[in-house]
C-alpha cells in the first residue's frame, strides 16, 4: 500500500516536473526570440522588413546604428543620460547612507518616526508632486536643465534607497563598531573606515535598481526638459517612437533601442547572479 | 532621560554624527517632495490652465467633475484592472514558474536570467516590440497561431476592444520575472530538512508548494503584494510608451491621465494643472488605503497563524 502511493507520486512529479519544463521553455523561447527578433531587424533595411518581418537581413545594416546613434541625435541621448542618471544614483547614496545609518546605529527619541515618515515616501506617487515640483524648480530656474532633472531623480529616489540600506545596516553586528570605539577611533572615522566598506553590497544593489529605474524614467524627464538636446535615452526614444508614425524609419528605431538597453544588458548579465543574491535585501529583514 | 533609552558611552559618542547625517537627506525630501506633495493638496482645489496663470481656488469641484468625467472613470477601471486582474495573473504565474524552478530542474539559472530579463529593458523598445508581435498582418503571434492551425484564435490585437488586453500581457510578461527572482531566492533559504520530512511522509509537489514554501515565505510575500500595489497603480511609462504605439484612450490609466491633463501629452492643447492634480490626489490616496488595508490584513493574520 505505501509502496503504491510512493509509486503514484513519483509518476506525478515527473509528469509534473516534464510540463513545467514545457511551460517555462516557451515562456523563455517567447522572450529570447522577442530579443533576436530586435537584434535582426536592427541590421536589416526597411524594405526588407516590411516586404518580410521575419526575413533574416540580406547584407546586415551596421550603418543603421550608425544613423541612430548621429542622425536620430542617440548620442546626445546617451550623454545626458549617462551624467543624470549616473550623478543621481551616487549622489542618493551620499545621502541616504549616512542617513540610513543614524537610524539604524544611532539611538534618539523620534527615531521609529523619522524611519517611518522617510520610507512613506515610497508611496508618494510622483504624478502627485510632479505639478508643485515643476513650479518649484522653475522658480529655481533649474527646468528644462539636467541639474533640475539630477535633483527630481535624487528626492524620488530616497525613500527606496534609505529603506533598502535600513534593512542592509540592520542586519549588520554592532560589535565592530564598539569594538573600534573602545579603541579610540572617532565614529566618522569607524563609519568611513569599517560601516562604508562593508556596506557595499548593498550599496551595489540599490544603485543597480536606482540605475535601471531611472535610467528608463522619462515621466519627470518629459516634465522638467523642453529641448530635444536635453532630453535622456527613455524620453528621446519615445519621442523617436511617436516619430515612427510619420518618418517610418522603423530600422533605425531598433538599433536606436538596442543601444538603449545595451547598459542595462551589461549591468544584468555581469551583475545577475549579486542582483539576486541580494534582491531581499530590503523584503527579508524590513 | 527618559527610561527604555538608555545611552551608553558608545552611543553618545555617535549621536555627534546624528544631525549632519541626517540633515542633508531629510532636507532635501522635505523641501523637493514632502513639501511639493503638500501644495500637490491645495492646487487639486483650483481651476488652473497652465502655469504662466493664477491657479483659482474652486472648491472640490475638480472631483465632483470627475465622478461624471468618462475618460477618468475609463483611467480608473483599467487602473484597478492592472492592479488587481494583472496582479492575479502575475502572482499565479510567479508561483507556478517558482514551483518549477525550485522543483531542481536543469538550467534553472539561465532561465530565471532569461525570465527576468523583459524587467530591466527600456519601455519605449517593449511597446515597440509588441506593437510588431501583435500586428494584425504580419505580427508573431497571429503567424504563430495559424502556423499551428489555430487561426481562429487570431484576433486584430490593435482594435479597440483587443488593445487594453495586449496592454495587460506585456506587463505580465515585463513584470513577473521580479517576483520570480524573489521568490527563488527566499525559497533557498528554507531548510532543506523541511522539504525531506514531507518526502518521507509521501507528500506530492503541490502540498509541499502551498503547505510548506508559501508559509515560509509569507512576510516576502507580503512585501512582494504591497510592492505589487504601489508600482502598479502609479506606473506609467510603459503604459504611456504603448499608448504611442496603439490607438490611445482605450488604454489610459490614471497615472497616463494626470500627464495627458495637466501638460497635454501627445495629444491635446489642453492645460487643466488643477485637474490634474485632483486625480494624482485619488492615486495617492488609492495607493495609501491599499497599503494600509493590506497592512492590517496581513498583520491580523499572521498574529493568527503564530
Amino acid at each position: 500500500m505505501k509502496k503504491n502511493t510512493n509509486k503514484i507520486s513519483l509518476n506525478y512529479s515527473r509528469v509534473w516536473k516534464t510540463t513545467g519544463y514545457i511551460i517555462v521553455s516557451v515562456f523563455v523561447s517567447f522572450t529570447l526570440f522577442s530579443i533576436l527578433w530586435m537584434v535582426l531587424t536592427s541590421l536589416k533595411t526597411n524594405n526588407e522588413l516590411f516586404q518580410n518581418v521575419w526575413s533574416l537581413p540580406e547584407v546586415p545594416q551596421f550603418s543603421n546604428y550608425v544613423k541612430a546613434w548621429n542622425v536620430l541625435k542617440l548620442a546626445s541621448f546617451y550623454r545626458n543620460s549617462l551624467i543624470v542618471v549616473s550623478s543621481s544614483v551616487v549622489l542618493v547614496l551620499v545621502v541616504s547612507l549616512p542617513c540610513a545609518y543614524a537610524l539604524t546605529k544611532i539611538k534618539f527619541r523620534f527615531r521609529e518616526a523619522l524611519s517611518n515618515f522617510i520610507i512613506l515616501g515610497m508611496g508618494i506617487p510622483v504624478q502627485l508632486i510632479i505639478i508643485p515640483l515643476f513650479l518649484l524648480l522653475s522658480r529655481m530656474n533649474l527646468t528644462n536643465n539636467l541639474i533640475g532633472l539630477i535633483i527630481a531623480y535624487i528626492v524620488g529616489s530616497i525613500s527606496f534607497t534609505v529603506f533598502m540600506l535600513y534593512g542592509f545596516l540592520k542586519s549588520l553586528p554592532t560589535e565592530l563598531e564598539e569594538a573600534a570605539m573602545v579603541d579610540g577611533s572617532t565614529p566618522f572615522k569607524i563609519f568611513m573606515k569599517i560601516i562604508l566598506p562593508i556596506s557595499t553590497p548593498g550599496l551595489i544593489t540599490v544603485s543597480i535598481f536606482n540605475f535601471v529605474f531611472l535610467w528608463n524614467e522619462y515621466l519627470l524627464a518629459m516634465v522638467l526638459i523642453r529641448d530635444s538636446s536635453l532630453k535622456t535615452v527613455s524620453y528621446g526614444l519615445y519621442s523617436l517612437q511617436i516619430s515612427m508614425q510619420y518618418t517610418g524609419d522603423w530600422v533605425s528605431l531598433y538599433a536606436g533601442l538596442l543601444i538603449a538597453i545595451i547598459p542595462i544588458m551589461v549591468i544584468f548579465f555581469v551583475l545577475s547572479e549579486l542582483i539576486v543574491e541580494s534582491i531581499t535585501l530590503g523584503a527579508v529583514k524590513g | 532621560m527618559r527610561p527604555g533609552l538608555k545611552y551608553s558611552i558608545v552611543d553618545r559618542e555617535k549621536r555627534k554624527l546624528l544631525v549632519p547625517f541626517i540633515l542633508p537627506a531629510v532636507l532635501l525630501y522635505l523641501v523637493f517632495f514632502v513639501y511639493p506633495a503638500l501644495r500637490a493638496f491645495g492646487y487639486s482645489t483650483t481651476e488652473w490652465t497652465g502655469f504662466n496663470k493664477n491657479p483659482e481656488f474652486v472648491g472640490f469641484s475638480n472631483f465632483a467633475e470627475l465622478a461624471s468625467d468618462s475618460f477618468f472613470l475609463l483611467s480608473l477601471r483599467n487602473t484597478i484592472i492592472i492592479f488587481f486582474v494583472g496582479g492575479l495573473i502575475i502572482f499565479a504565474i510567479a508561483f507556478l514558474f517558482t514551483s518549477i524552478l525550485s522543483s531542481g530542474i536543469r538550467g534553472k539559472r539561465f532561465y530565471r536570467a532569461i525570465i527576468f530579463l523583459p524587467y530591466v529593458l527600456t519601455p519605449p523598445a517593449i511597446a515597440t516590440l509588441w506593437g510588431f508581435l501583435t500586428n494584425p498582418s504580419f505580427g508573431m503571434i497571429n503567424s504563430i497561431l495559424t502556423k499551428i492551425g489555430l487561426e481562429q484564435l487570431a484576433r486584430p490585437w490593435m482594435a479597440p476592444e483587443y488593445i487594453f488586453k495586449v496592454l495587460v500581457a506585456a506587463i505580465v510578461w515585463v513584470n513577473i520575472g521580479f517576483y520570480i527572482v524573489v521568490f527563488l531566492s527566499a525559497i533557498s533559504k528554507i531548510p532543506q530538512t523541511f522539504y525531506d520530512a514531507a518526502k518521507v511522509e509521501g507528500a506530492n509537489e503541490f502540498h509541499i508548494f502551498f503547505k510548506i514554501t508559501i508559509p515560509m515565505i509569507y512576510d516576502i510575500l507580503i512585501v512582494t503584494f504591497i510592492y505589487w500595489g504601489i508600482i502598479s497603480i502609479k506606473m506609467f511609462e510603459l503604459v504611456y510608451s504603448f499608448t504611442g504605439v496603439f490607438p490611445k484612450s482605450q488604454m489610459w490609466t490614471m497615472a497616463v491621465y494626470v500627464y495627458i491633463m495637466g501638460f497635454g501629452g501627445t495629444m491635446s492643447q489642453i492645460y487643466r494643472l488643477g485637474y490634474a492634480t485632483a486625480i494624482a490626489v485619488i492615486l495617492f490616496l488609492m495607493i495609501m488605503v491599499f497599503v494600509i488595508s493590506f497592512r492590517f490584513v496581513a498583520s491580523r493574520r499572521e498574529s493568527i497563524e503564530y
